[in-house]
């Protein structure tokens, strides 16, 4: 049996891989290069180790010859698979040495060997181990592991003896076990391999269930084993098992190993297999439906897998025992391609295998790329198996040492004796290279033969089970070619073919090949044996036998098989004539008269049919002989006879039940298509209703109008189709069928795409078959679930129908069609599942249709109606729209109320359906709404709500509604904080955050004028200062930080306001605050003493004021500034420029140039002040108006010009040559007397005194001058005396006229005057002339008394 | 009540003992006439440097004087005096009007303030001054010269100048020529004026 092979082949495939070993390691030494060393050794850089190791060696680091070090070294080279190397030097190592340490040394060299899978080597080493050498525990773990080799050299017996001597105290014994019970699996003593793993069994979970994939393993095996036991029936092994603590009964072995296939995990490396073994117990439960499940879905994981495999196999299997031969024969057949594919594929890739063009790709195949190539897809699982798996490491040391030998030579060429030592190691490398290629070639190719073997046995298994399915379902849709191709296959492929089975078979092909007949030929090229000439011979030997019947029977056949179709009727004829009562008489009128038919003689056939059919009924070619006159009467255009006859042969084999042989089936169908084309070539459905009328097959007028309607169907005539359903309908309303046929209808023109066909059916369909239609009465709707769909549907459809028609007609009627068929529904299927979405649609379509009161009222009770429903935020949200579109764009009178509504729906909405995106985007329109409105308060609220559920968008327009708001409301602290909030939040529009920022500034600017309001001047400022800092480039700024300086000006804070009026000043070029700005500055600067810069303002001012007065005023302060801080060239300049520019009003441009006047007399300079003297008096003498002030001035002037001439005047000297000097005092004389005159011209009494006194005294300072004046030299006393008295006379005159000048000041006493001038000429009066003028007072010069 | 006396008695003591720690020595007042001698030297003194021409130091003992003694009409004179010689007349013309307050009958005073005025050209206050000093005394001497001097150098009015200048005269028994050669120089002038 296959399946017991199978299964087999799986178990000894689960028991055969990698021997269980321990984990447990000897400790190692602590050292710290020998720390090092194994460090690099556990990253699995064992090159650095070993390099590290010989380093060490050469620099003197590592003792020569010490034992701890060799031993260590040998380790190294062991686990870096340089055995030859390791060897030496524990052998080496060994000489001097203890037995136990002997003992150890050979046992790290198997354990290496081990390790590196050399199990041969392994096994020579550890059986160099002395008896009783090593500690229990070593000795136990040497067991364990020799055990295993010989496992893994297939020496069981020898593994088996050494893990028997494990004591079962051991840790160890369980893998012992283990291990045992597999080698006894392996060498078919089940009842040993079960007892072992059984024990083991118990154990499990105690001390080996750190290892999971132990358990599953154990699970794994343990199930299949039961299983095979099981299958295989109880007399074997599992009697045995008993014995062994499992006392069940029969059966009860499937439920153990189903307990523990199912124990194993899902996903794993057992999960397949273990998968397969509840499938297989599944089948063999009769659970087929469990198991079809299984096979399926292992069907669907990795195809390369072999249990997937064998699931393909099985699936089929189950599907047969099933009884869905189809879909069995579909699976088998695609199982055959399958494996038929996958054996190609192992064949070439054996081929490549064996060429060597795979050997570079055993590099990169632990790397998923060989498994992505279908060619080599098999590789990698090739590498599972131990041996290669073993090699392929082994391979990728070498090749990476041979590179790293390489660098290491080129860092190396130095050392000579290094490098000796590293060419030979490079040989060395060399040679295991080529060997371990060809080593690892031989290995992959007996895997992949082993694999190709199971692959072919599951190829011809299915091919099997295919070519077998035929047999039993004729009709399966199996061409029986495939068959005969399959089971020819099967017999030349597959391995051992049983001598039964083989005759089976043959028997089979020889079935085939008749039906076929000379096809069989085509697919099978077979010997056919002629047997016409040697019938022929027996006739002619003997002519008149009785037995010639049978001989002619078979010459005609012959004649038959080689297409001498006229000789075959010739020997039939002559034979019905011979032998009238010949048993083969009926057979062979049958035959002429096919013979005759197949040569359209159809009327002689038809006549040859009638004399069988005259015969009894019983004739066994009667029924083929009335179908076949029917069809020979249908040849001939007889129709009506033709059907008569098509008739009989239905309802011969209807009531005879007899259609079992596939022959009977095909006629059968046969008459039937017979019967339609005769309809179809009379007059179609009405032909048909004729015949009925008139006819009692009453059984066949459904299939006779459906094979009618299929037919015209076939031909593409659909309104035939059509008109073949709808007379049947007409005729028969209340069958069950009209309705069916009407929905035929309804998919017809669906199909065909006549839209109005479509629809009138859909409407007719639902208008006489609706749920209300009188049909109903007499048939149970639940019988009628796909009419009763159809209906259902078919209102939708019309529905949606109407809805597309009305958006693209525009139509009225449209959406009345559309709104009716949608109501129907809903009132009709109010429960159904897509209830809401029609509903949906029809608020949909009322809105489309403009009633929107209607519209919204339905989506709104879509809302309500249907909780689950996915789209219900999305009809309240259109609801919610509907009503905002209407109270904003509605009819004028309804919006108000619109209005209302919408707010209501909106709020519901909100509260429906808060996590609804679009909830916040209703609520922020309504927050808009009532903004515009000027509902402030209404509007934050809302848009509160939005804040806190709404997404980062929303969130930011409802915190503009809220700042807006609030800023609206006057509350600008809080609209400063939320228009922060939304700057901070970011990502605000260009042209909003403008506008943020605008009222932002705003906001509070208009705290500040709060607090100015409130008197809270400091706080103001504080406000307005923050308009700068918080939004820097909003347009208020500068009145802001204007009225900030204005506060800071009120509360005497000169320097805060300087600061700010500077900035204002720099940043706020152009603005025309700059003006009164200036002002603040001068005034501030004023008010802190700063003139200078105060007086730098006023300059300014006086060119930027635009009223000339104040423009004056500011020069004239600045340079009143200027000169009081001594900034004089400063002061001279302003005073000049005002003097130009302000010549008017008169006295102030009069008092400037007497500025100039006293500045420059303090820098000393007296042209310019003198200059400006001469420029008071010029102006003030043309001044139209006299003027007081300015006449003061300019006698001041003329004073000061007067007495400056005086003194030049005084200060010459009368020297020799007297001539030159007193013309020179003399034009000075003159000159100051002039100036004098001028002086005492103002009329004033004080100046003509003082100028009165300064005339006398220039007189008498020249009188004086000319006595004191220089003698000539050389003159003699006389002379002298004369000169002197010559000088006299000449002073006299001068002396006259100084007294002259003194007296009319002394006279002018007696007009009331009295100043310094008389007072001073009355002294020079006593002075020159005191006999007349010095008249002192008597007076005391003290009083003696004291009271 | 016994408790509450002595308590009060107890408080009068406290205050008692306060009052004693406030006492002071008792204060000498000063008598309403100086000790004449000691004034009367510093006096003296005083003079004694005017006598010599040293007004800088007489100036401040006379200061002194007024203020220790204010309604001694002598120290004001002098100190009027020292002042108009030392052209601070305001304050020589204050000095004189205490002097004048403290006796209105010392017309030595009325002849300085006359001298005064007249150094600040109050030529009519000083007329006026003289004229009081004349009404007090018709027969001195010296106020009519002083009157004679101001109308003849300062007021210009010759007749009358010319009167006061012969009325000193007649009071000095003419032996004056200076005096007598002014007179008729002023009438040469009256005359050639006419």
């Amino acid at each position: 049996m296959s399946r017991r092979w199978l299964l087999y082949l799986t178990i000894v495939l689960v028991s055969g891989g990698l021997p269980l070993q321990s984990g447990a390691m000897s400790e190692q030494r602590a050292d710290l290069l020998n720390r090092e060393l194994l460090y690099y050794q556990y990253k699995g850089d064992g090159f650095s180790a070993i390099s590290r190791y010989r380093a060490g060696l050469a620099n003197g680091e590592i003792p020569a010859g010490q034992e701890k070090w060799t031993r260590l070294a040998a380790q190294l080279y062991a686990s870096w698979g340089l055995f030859d190397e390791a060897k030496e030097l524990y052998s080496s190592s060994a000489a001097a040495q203890t037995p136990q340490q002997r003992a150890i040394n050979w046992l790290s060299l198997g354990k290496a060997y081990f390790e590196r899978q050399h199990y041969a080597e392994a096994v020579a080493a550890f059986e160099r181990v002395g008896i009783r050498q090593l500690p229990k525990q070593l000795e136990y773990e040497r067991l364990l592991m020799m055990g295993v080799a010989l496992y893994q050299l297939d020496n069981f017996a020898g593994s088996s003896s050494s893990l028997w001597s494990i004591h079962p105290t051991s840790k160890l014994y369980p893998f012992a076990r283990i291990n045992i019970g597999m080698g006894s699996i392996r060498i078919g003593s089940w009842p040993g391999g079960i007892s072992g793993l059984s024990s083991i069994k118990k154990r499990i979970g105690i001390d080996v269930e750190a290892d999971p994939q132990f358990a599953d393993r154990l699970n794994t095996v343990f199930g299949y084993i039961l299983l095979y036991e099981e299958y295989s029936g109880s007399n074997t092994a599992y009697g045995k098992v008993s014995m062994h603590g499992f006392t069940t009964p029969k059966k009860k072995g499937y439920r153990d190993a189903l307990e523990m296939l199912r124990a194993v995990p899902d996903k794993g490396l057992y999960a397949n297999k273990s998968l397969l073994g509840q499938a297989w117990i599944a089948i063999d439960t009769n659970e087929l439906e469990r198991a079809r499940e299984i096979l399926e879905g292992l069907g669907k994981k990795d195809p390369r897998h072999l249990v997937v495999q064998e699931a393909k196999l099985a699936l089929p299997y189950v599907l047969e025992r099933e009884g869905d031969v189809a879909r069995a024969i579909s699976q088998y057949r695609s199982a055959v391609s399958f494996f038929e594919n996958e054996r190609n594929r192992l064949d070439s890739l054996l081929q490549q295998l064996d060429s060597g063009e795979l050997d570079n790709s055993f590099l990169t195949m632990r790397r998923d790329s060989a498994a992505q190539n279908p060619l080599t897809a098999y590789l990698p699982e090739m590498l599972l198996a131990p041996l290669p798996h073993r090699m392929l490491g082994d391979f990728e040391d070498i090749n990476r040492l041979r590179v790293q030998l390489d660098e290491w030579k080129n860092q190396l060429a130095g050392s000579a004796s290094l490098m000796a030592d590293l060419s030979r190691q490079q040989v060395a490398l060399d040679d295991l290279h080529v060997r371990t290629v060809k080593m690892l070639r031989s290995q992959a190719g007996e895997q992949l033969t082993e694999r190709r073997r199971r692959i072919n046995h599951y190829l011809n298994q299915a091919r099997y089970g295919f070519a077998e399915l035929y047999g039993r379902q004729q009709r399966g849709g199996v061409d029986p070619r495939e068959a005969l191709v399959a089971y020819h296959a099967y017999l030349k492929e597959a391995p051992e073919v049983s001598a039964e089975v083989r005759k089976h078979i043959v028997g089979r092909i020889a079935d085939l090949e008749l039906e076929l007949g000379e096809e069989a030929e085509e697919i099978v090229p077979a010997a056919k044996v002629s047997g016409v000439a040697a019938y022929l011979a027996e006739l002619e030997k003997n002519p008149q036998d009785a037995g010639n019947e049978d001989v002619l029977y078979k010459l005609a056949r012959a004649y038959e098989q080689q297409g001498e179709t006229t000789k075959a009727l010739d020997a039939l004829q002559k034979l019905i004539r011979r032998y009238p009562n010949s048993s083969y008489v009926a057979e062979a009128r049958f035959r002429v008269a096919e013979g005759l038919f197949i040569q359209q003689n159809y009327q002689q056939a038809a006549s040859t049919y009638d004399g069988i059919l005259n015969n009894k009924k019983d004739n066994a070619y009667y029924y083929h002989a009335l179908y076949k006159r029917g069809w020979s009467l249908f040849k001939l255009g007889r129709y009506q006879q033709a059907l008569d006859d098509f008739f009989a042969v239905l309802e011969h084999y209807d009531s005879a039940g007899d259609l079992n042989s596939r022959a009977n089936q095909e006629l059968y169908a046969d008459a039937q298509r017979a019967i339609n084309m005769c309809f179809v070539n009379m007059k179609g459905p009405a032909s048909v209703s004729e015949f009925f009328a008139r006819n009692q097959y009453h059984r066949y007028i459904e299939t006779v109008y459906q094979s009618l309607a299929d037919y015209y169907l076939a031909q593409e005539r659909f309104s035939d189709a059509v008109q073949t359903w709808s007379t049947y309908v007409q005729h028969y309303p209340n069958s069950q069928y009209s309705p069916r046929y009407l929905l035929k209808i309804v998919d017809t023109w669906k199909q065909q795409g006549f839209e109005k066909n479509y629809v009138a059916a859909q409407e007719r369909l639902i208008n006489d078959y609706g749920l209300h239609a009188p049909f109903w009465n007499n048939h149970k709707p639940e019988q009628f679930s796909d009419v009763r769909a159809a209906l259902k549907q078919n209102t939708r459809l019309l529905a949606e129908h109407y809805h597309i028609k009305a958006r693209e007609s525009g139509n009225k009627s449209d959406y009345v069609q559309a709104a009716n068929w949608y109501r129907k529904y809903l009132k009709n299927y109010p429960d159904e599942k897509d209830a809401a979405e029609l509903n949906y649609l029809y608020a949909e379509i009322l809105e489309e249709a403009g009633q929107y009161r209607n519209a919204v009222a339905e989506y709104n009770a879509v809302v309500k109606k249907y909780p689950q429903f996915a789209m219900r935020a999305d009809a309240g949200y259109a609801a919610v729209l509907l009503t905002f579109q209407q109270a904003e764009s509605g009819p004028r009178q309804e919006r108000e109320q619109w209005r209302k509504q919408s707010y209501e729906t909106a709020l519901n909405f909100a509260k429906l359906f808060p996590g609804d995106g679009r909830a916040s985007d209703v609520l922020l329109h309504l927050a808009e709404g009532s903004y515009r409105r000027g509902e402030y308060p209404e509007a934050i609220t809302l848009a509160r709500r939005v804040v806190t559920q709404g997404s980062r968008q929303q969130k930011q327009k409802a915190l503009l509604i809220i700042g807006h708001s609030q800023f609206e409301t006057g509350k600008y602290l809080s609209a400063e904080q939320t228009y922060g909030t939304l700057l901070q939040t970011g990502r605000v529009a260009k042209n909003e955050r403008r506008e943020i920022n605008k009222r932002m500034a705003l906001s509070i600017y208009r705290q500040g004028e709060a607090a100015q309001k409130t008197g809270n001047l400091s706080a103001a400022v504080k406000h307005f200062l923050r308009v700068r800092e918080e939004v820097p480039a909003s347009s208020i700024v500068a009145t802001a930080e204007y009225d900030a300086a204005a506060g800071l000006i009120s509360m005497k804070n000169w320097p805060a306001a300087i600061e700010v009026l500077e900035r204002f000043r720099e940043e706020q070029p152009g603005h025309k605050l700059q003006h009164e700005v200036t002002r603040k500055l001068a005034l501030a600067y004023t008010s802190s003493n700063e003139p200078i810069k105060a007086a730098q303002e006023f300059e300014r001012l006086a060119v930027v004021e635009s009223d000339a007065e104040k423009r004056s005023a500011a020069l004239w302060k600045a340079a009143e500034l200027y000169d009081s801080n001594n900034y004089l060239d400063q002061a001279a300049k302003l005073y000049k420029q005002y003097v130009k520019e302000y010549p008017a009003p008169f006295d102030v441009a009069m008092e400037a140039r007497q500025k100039l006047v006293a500045l420059y007399s303090k820098t000393g300079d007296d042209k310019r002040r003198d200059y400006w003297r001469k420029q008071i008096i010029d102006v003030d003498r043309k001044a139209p108006v006299s003027n007081e002030r300015s006449r003061y001035l300019a006698m001041t002037a003329a004073v000061e010009i007067a007495d400056a001439k005086y003194r030049d005047y005084q200060a010459v000297q009368l020297t020799i040559p007297l001539k030159k000097s007193l013309r020179k005092k003399k034009k000075l004389l003159k000159q100051a007397i002039d100036a004098y005159a001028l002086v005492a011209g103002y009329g004033d009494a004080a100046t003509i005194t003082r100028a009165g006194y300064q005339i006398g005294e220039i007189y008498y300072d020249f009188a004086r001058a000319l006595m004191k004046s220089e003698r000539p030299r050389g003159l003699n006393d006389e002379e002298l005396e004369q000169y002197d008295i010559l000088l006299e006379e000449q002073a006299f005159p001068f002396e006259e006229k100084a007294l002259e000048f003194y007296r009319s000041n002394r006279i002018r006493i007696t007009d009331g005057l009295y100043d310094e001038w008389i007072r001073k000429s009355l002294e020079r009066l006593a002075e020159i002339f005191p006999a007349r003028y010095s008249r002192p007072e008597k007076q005391d010069a003290y009083i003696e008394a004291l009271q | 009540m016994p408790i509450l006396k002595h308590f009060n008695k107890t408080v009068l003591f406290g205050i008692a003992l306060l009052a004693g720690c406030a006492t002071s020595p008792p204060v000498e007042r000063g008598t309403s006439q100086p000790r004449s001698s000691d004034y009367q030297v510093k006096y003296h003194y005083a003079l004694e440097a005017m006598k010599q021409g040293q007004l800088e130091s007489a100036e401040p003992q006379m200061k002194m004087l007024t203020r220790e003694h204010p309604q001694f009409a002598g120290p004001w004179l002098n100190l009027c005096i020292i002042y108009s010689e030392t052209a601070r007349l305001a304050e020589a013309e204050k000095a004189c009007q205490q002097a004048l307050k403290q006796n209105g009958k010392m017309n030595q005073v009325r002849n300085q303030l006359g001298i005064v005025y007249r150094k600040q050209g109050r030529f009519e206050d000083a007329r006026r001054i003289y004229e009081m000093a004349l009404q007090q005394n018709p027969e001195s001497a010296r106020i009519h010269y002083n009157l004679g001097v101001l109308h003849d150098l300062y007021l210009q009015n010759n007749d009358l100048a010319i009167r006061h200048y012969q009325r000193y005269l007649d009071l000095t028994g003419n032996k004056e020529k200076k005096v007598k050669r002014w007179i008729s120089q002023l009438n040469k002038e009256l005359n050639k004026s006419r």
